[in-house]
Order: structure tokens, then C-alpha cells, then sequence
């Protein structure tokens, strides 16, 4: 009689009570801890978007899928706005790619282009993503498409992470999305253990000059043609990542499209927004109370973890071919999580000598790991599509 | 539980990782390259600059 027939108190279950205690833990983490808050307050939303009956902002089949349609069906209360955002922003993968497009115009690779070895260091830190997947296949848990899309997490690279989900395990896109963007947060505590386990006190303490070498205009000008075309060339399945980002950066670094690469840095923060909540709101009770769900919460730490170890471990095989020695926690930032990791071998080289700025060194392999993850990405896909 | 094709496991752990090293691998080198070939013709212009202009000795 007072519309209360509609209430959704009653079909409110534990598990959804749990999602929203996730939820609201994600936007505590944000808002006050300052953890990523650009990403996690808006999933945090998102969870509790998805995990409240009858919102109807999110729709998903029995299948635990997103259910499709349009405007239509949206009228006829089939499905929710969320919906739409899905399926025209994201199945398109029109989102990822023109988040990529933004980060391009906000990157500023001179430290990569100052010293291109970073980049080698950005291909090893993509160790997690290969590990993880051998290890998610060999638990027979997994399908390999599965598997790749776990391993891909240790990129630690959103857009990458949500193209190869979207192309080979649409129905994991939720639970990898969501781990692939909080742990990014995460990165500050998982990876300090690792860089003291791995170098010594002595290594760690390697002093490097804090300025790099002068890039020049026209290096920065070639540098986004050169990637894209090389990478393109060779990995075919990367040319929508790399492309995009390497446009954006174009734009950015060209000198006469200002207002575009401005409009680009607009465009990302716009395209977070739907990004984010989207991305929480896959998230639904059903589909996180799975074996597999909770497995990927283990792996994707792994990914992280082998990772680190893999940009750390070239940064030391480098040392044994150079004069001058480089300290190894720069390998560490290749983890491509832009800025956080590069921060953290910041933190880390200075802890161990005072006198230590590594962050401009930190940041070459900080940028080249987005780069190995958009080629990692398009080698998935190629291998698996 | 799945069967495990060694195949896959082999293809993608083994040679996705190589693969990616030899694609980075090449961009690297193509930027030191460019870079190298840049800085040597800057400095080259730079050093001939002061003739063309009357002002060398």
C-alpha cells in the first residue's frame, strides 16, 4: 500500500551483506587511507550498486553473466544503465582502449627514452603473468583462456587486464577486474618484502645520479611512432593498446595538439568514472562466492609477487654487464601499477641510503611495464583468441 | 579438473615470455638507435654551426 511490496529488505541475503561490507570497505580504503581513491571509491560504489536487490542498475543472467540488450530492454525494466555501460563501452572494449588513449596523453616517457634498457626491465617484470598462468593451468582449475586472464593481473595494468578478459573469459570479468585494480593499490605492501628478501642491504644502498640524460623533442616526437609501429609489426594483437596509448602520447609530446592531450586527460577521468562503477557492479554475490573467485584473490598476490621478482632479477643479471652498477629495486617499478611502483623503489632506495633519489630512474621501467603488458596482452590474445 | 595440454603450457609460459622479451627487445634497440643517431647529428651541428656562420676561427 505505501510501496513497501517493493521493499528489498527481505531478499537481502548474507552474501550480499558480505559484498557490501567489501564494498564499503573499498571506499573507506579510498576515502580514508587515501588508497587509489580515483579507483576504489567508485567500485566500492559499484559493489553496492550490484549487490542490493531489486536496484536494477546491474542486471545479470542466471549464468552470472551481464545481461545484454539495449535502450529497449532498459524501458522495460529488463535490464539496468549499468548494463548499457557494459555493453556498449565495455564488450566493444571501447573503455579500456580510450582509457589508454588518456593515459597516453598523461605519460611522459623521456626516462624510457633516456635509458631504452628499462624497457627490457618492463618485459621482465611480466614474469607473474606467465607464472601464475602455468601454475592457475596446472591446478586444472582453470581453462588456459582462464588461466591467462589470471596471470595477466601481474601486468598490473587495468585496460590490458579488462581487453584480454573481455576476449577470452567475458565470464571472469568481474572478480579479475576487481583484483587487477585494488591490488594495484596494493602494490606498496607487496612489494617491499620482496625487494629486501631479494637484495642485500649493499645492493639496495647502489647510489645513482638522481638526473637522467636531456631527452631531446624530436626523441620524444619519434619514440610513439617507433613503438607503435615495431610492436604492431610483431605482435599484431597489440596494435589497439599500443596504438592508443601511443597516440595519446603523441598528442601529448607533438607540441601542437595541447588542447587535445588535455582533452584526453578529460576523457580518462570521464571514462574512470564508468570504468569504476562498472567494474564494481560485476561484482554481484553469486558470482564472487566461487572457488574460483576466491582463487584468483591467491593468484593475482602471486602474480604481483613474480613479477617484482622478474624486473628485479634483470635490473641484478644487467649489473653483471655494466661498469657502472644500476640498483636493482628500479627493476622492481616495472610492475607497470604507474606511479605507485616507481614510488615504492623510491622509498625503498632511500630508506637504505639517505642520499639515494631513484624515482626518475624508477620511472623509465615504471612506464615501460605498460608497455610490456599492452605486447603481453596481444601475445594472449594471439596465442589463445 | 581438465587434462593439462603440455602444448599450451609450453607455447604460452615458454614462449609467451620470449616472445615478449624479443618484441621489447626490439623496441629497445630501435630507441637507443634513434636517440644515438640523434644526439650524433645534433652535436655534429652544433660543432659545425659557428664556420657556417663566420664565427669559427
Amino acid at each position: 500500500m505505501f510501496g513497501l511490496y517493493e521493499s528489498a529488505y527481505g531478499l537481502i541475503s548474507w552474501q550480499n551483506m558480505v559484498m557490501l561490507l567489501i564494498g564499503g570497505a573499498l571506499i573507506y580504503l579510498g576515502i580514508a587511507k587515501k588508497v587509489e581513491p580515483i579507483l576504489l571509491v567508485p567500485i566500492g560504489f559499484g559493489i553496492f550498486v550490484v549487490n542490493l536487490p531489486l536496484a536494477h542498475l546491474m542486471v545479470f543472467t542466471p549464468d552470472g553473466l551481464p545481461a545484454e540488450g539495449g535502450i529497449a530492454e532498459i524501458a522495460e525494466g529488463k535490464i539496468g544503465v549499468l548494463n548499457l555501460v557494459y555493453n556498449y563501452g565495455f564488450r566493444t572494449e571501447l573503455i579500456p582502449l580510450f582509457i589508454f588513449l588518456g593515459l597516453g596523453t598523461m605519460i611522459d616517457f623521456g626516462p624510457t627514452i633516456a635509458r631504452p634498457i628499462s624497457l627490457i626491465y618492463g618485459a621482465a617484470a611480466q614474469l607473474g603473468v606467465f607464472v601464475v598462468f602455468l601454475i592457475a593451468y596446472l591446478t586444472g582449475i582453470f581453462t588456459p583462456n582462464e588461466a591467462a586472464c589470471v596471470g595477466i593481473i601481474g601486468g598490473s595494468d587495468g585496460p590490458p587486464t579488462v581487453i584480454v578478459t573481455l576476449a577470452l573469459a567475458p565470464h571472469l570479468l568481474g572478480p579479475i577486474t576487481m583484483v587487477a585494480y585494488s591490488y594495484m593499490a596494493l602494490v606498496p605492501i607487496i612489494q617491499p618484502p620482496i625487494i629486501r628478501l631479494l637484495c642485500t642491504k649493499k645492493e639496495r644502498s647502489i647510489y645513482m645520479k638522481p638526473m637522467i640524460r636531456e631527452v631531446s623533442k624530436l626523441e620524444c616526437i619519434l619514440f610513439p611512432i617507433i613503438v607503435f609501429i615495431i610492436a604492431t609489426l610483431l605482435v599484431p594483437g597489440c596494435a589497439p593498446l599500443i596504438g592508443m596509448m601511443m597516440f595519446g602520447n603523441l598528442l601529448k609530446v607533438c607540441g601542437v595538439t595541447d588542447r587535445l592531450a588535455q582533452a584526453g586527460g578529460i576523457l580518462n577521468d570521464i571514462l574512470l568514472i564508468l570504468l569504476g562503477i562498472t567494474v564494481g557492479s560485476m561484482m554481484p554475490a553469486q558470482v564472487f562466492f566461487q572457488p574460483k573467485t576466491l582463487l584468483i584473490f591467491i593468484f593475482a598476490v602471486l602474480a604481483f609477487v613474480f613479477s617484482t621478482i622478474g624486473g628485479i632479477m634483470a635490473a641484478k643479471i644487467t649489473n653483471l654487464f655494466v661498469k657502472t652498477k644500476i640498483n636493482p629495486i628500479i627493476g622492481a617499478a616495472g610492475v607497470s601499477a604507474i606511479p605507485m611502483a616507481a614510488r615504492v623503489a623510491q622509498r625503498e632506495g632511500q630508506r637504505a641510503n639517505p642520499k639515494n633519489f631513484l624515482l626518475m630512474h624508477a620511472l623509465g621501467p615504471n612506464m615501460s611495464g605498460a608497455i610490456g603488458t599492452a605486447v603481453v596482452a596481444g601475445i594472449l590474445l594471439g596465442m589463445l583468441k | 579438473m581438465g587434462t593439462i595440454d603440455w602444448d599450451i603450457v609450453k607455447t604460452i609460459a615458454g614462449m609467451g615470455y620470449l616472445l615478449t622479451f624479443i618484441v621489447v627487445g626490439i623496441v629497445s634497440l630501435a630507441v637507443w638507435l634513434t636517440g644515438l643517431i640523434i644526439m650524433k647529428s645534433a652535436r655534429a651541428i652544433t660543432e659545425e654551426k659557428p664556420e657556417e656562420n663566420g664565427h669559427g676561427e
